[in-house]
């Protein structure tokens, strides 16, 4: 079924601009350091930023992928060894809501190859739209980027509230990002967990927080990934804890992750 | 049940045969059809020396059009034809209001039927107007009842031209008309309406002697359904019927909506409530 043991995660944030795909791609990168393979996928299909981030403009993207005859080999982008990418579209509203028949062509073309890898992360876009909640329900974890800001905990909230009763999903990762300190991240998990603990009677696991880093604003404007252009900056170090807490999750379930598809509904 | 009765020429003897026997089958298939395992008689007749035009002939003068004929010794292929255009006319007739040509209300019910299962798979929106003429009783007083039955024609003219090809326009019975909208959610169906009636009311009627002219207004009463909810043919027509009565009540040449089921049904499961939100913010 799943007999190189892939873990699938979708990131995801209630709010946009919380740093989701910084978190995704230097994610990437810090697993692939970690000699582990990964592959992104850019799941905002109307904008896509991923590869802006990477300071790329690629030839195809998912858009292509829904052609017949072209596969996801040929719109894959190596960014390193290991480390691949499909790239999505800006500005195709139409693409912005994958209804299934879509979702059927793209995931059924992705399983053919994502069993390569390690890791299959899903960038989703912010919001809780119909797209956006029915991938992180095929996705075997979900991990949800909050910032300390009451906006962006109230909508990630909203977002799993959503997940939770209409889709009876019930296990969440969170990744507390921009924290100005570890008690200031504790603080923001443990007012979200609370609630969902109170309110939705789930339990929330905490990955971790990325500290507020202003290197990190730079290496968006040189269109770098932080983990390139600062390994040693505070945020990248906090993101190669997060990589350590994801790998150390794929090592402790090998034999779970073994016995489910990749992609609920697209078996391999 | 095969009966054996041997006919003669003349004319009129035949028309009397056929008469009563068509009498005697009537009253036959009366007290037989719940016994009988079948829905229908068959009664067999041979005539000599009648061509099919003078059987046509013949029917018209006595009312026996109930009979079919078939010619035996020459080519079937014209009554054939014939008779599949009769077949033709009687299914239109069952589904078309006779003057106006527009759906009747045997045909509406069977498609809104049909449209609001459509909706509630889809979730697609579906909305229903009910139109009626303002004071038409005063046309026909004033102007004449053929005039009257102009000014219905010109309205399911201009309702049939108005729409889309999916829409249906029907004819619920004197002045009242209906539109079943699939596809078309509350703000387009009312932007359609207002446009209809606008349109209407400038159309000049002319009475007989041509002294006179005058316009013809029109009320609607609009509803919409998205699907969410359970809904019969009958409540939604209703709910089309009190905003009708609503557009008269208040004046009459305008378009009301009624109450929309759809937003009495918003689910509120997943709604983040305030006490959530405070929990959020304080801890507590």
């Amino acid at each position: 079924m799943n007999k190189n043991k892939t873990l699938s995660l979708a990131i995801m944030s209630g709010k946009g601009g919380v740093g989701k795909t910084n978190i995704v791609l230097n994610l990437g990168y810090a697993l692939q350091q970690a000699e582990t393979t990964a592959m992104l996928m850019d799941c905002d299909l109307g904008l896509a930023n991923l590869d802006v981030l990477l300071g790329i403009s690629p030839e195809k993207n998912l858009h292509d992928l829904l052609q017949t005859g072209v596969t996801a080999e040929d719109v894959l982008v190596s960014i390193e060894p290991g480390f691949d990418m499909l790239p999505a579209t800006s500005g195709v509203p139409e693409l912005v809501e994958m209804d299934e028949d879509i979702q059927d062509i793209l995931f059924k073309k992705l399983i053919a190859i994502a069993g390569r890898y390690d890791y299959l992360m899903l960038d989703l876009g912010a919001g809780i739209s119909p797209t956006v909640l029915s991938l992180a329900a095929l996705s075997q974890l979900r991990v949800v980027v909050v910032t300390p800001e009451p906006t962006s905990l109230t909508d990630s909230y909203a977002m799993i509230k959503v997940l939770t009763t209409q889709y009876g999903i019930k296990d969440y990762l969170v990744v507390v990002n921009q924290a100005l300190s570890a008690q200031e991240a504790n603080q923001t998990f443990d007012r979200l967990s609370a609630a969902c603990k109170n309110f939705l009677n789930i339990e929330l696991r905490n990955l971790g927080f990325v500290h507020q880093d202003s290197t990190l604003v730079e290496s968006v404007r040189r269109q770098t990934p932080l983990m390139k252009y600062a390994p040693k900056a505070p945020a990248s170090k906090d993101i190669t804890g997060l990589a350590r807490k994801i790998m150390r999750y794929r090592e402790d379930n090998l034999e779970r992750i073994g016995g489910r598809p990749i992609l609920k509904n697209f078996p391999s | 049940m095969p009966k054996e009765k041997k006919i003669n020429f003349p004319e009129q003897e035949l028309a009397t045969e056929l008469s009563e026997l068509q009498k005697e089958l009537c009253g036959l298939t009366q007290a037989c059809l719940g016994k009988l395992d079948t829905d229908a008689v068959w009664v067999f007749r041979l005539f000599k020396d009648i061509t099919p035009e003078k059987w046509d002939e013949l029917s018209a003068k006595h009312d026996l059009q109930q009979w079919l004929t078939m010619p035996i010794d020459s080519d079937a292929f014209p009554q054939l034809k014939k008779f599949q255009k009769t077949l033709e006319n009687l299914s239109y007739q069952t589904d078309h209001d006779a003057l106006t040509g527009l759906a009747n209300r045997r045909a509406f019910d069977r498609i809104l039927d049909i449209e609001i299962e459509r909706s509630k798979r889809a979730k697609t929106p579906l909305s229903l107007a009910i139109f009626d003429l303002d004071d038409f009783k005063s046309v026909n007083d004033t102007y004449g009842h053929s005039k009257g039955d102009e000014v219905l024609t010109r309205f399911a003219e201009h309702l049939q031209a108005s729409t889309r090809r999916y829409d249906l326009a029907a004819r619920f019975g004197g002045e009242e008309f209906a539109l079943i909208m699939a596809g078309s959610g509350v703000v387009k169906a009312t932007q359609l309406l207002n446009r209809l009636l606008h349109e209407f009311k400038e159309i000049e009627f002319h009475s007989s002697d041509g002294e006179t002219s005058f316009n013809v207004t029109c009320s609607a009463g609009l509803t919409c359904f998205k699907g969410t909810v359970n809904m019969t043919e009958k409540q939604l027509i209703d709910l089309a019927d009190e905003a009708l009565y609503d557009a008269k009540s208040s004046g009459k040449d305008q378009v009301k909506v009624s109450r929309l089921p759809f937003v009495d049904n918003v689910p509120n499961e997943t709604l983040v409530q305030a006490n959530e939100k405070q929990f959020l913010f304080g801890g507590k």
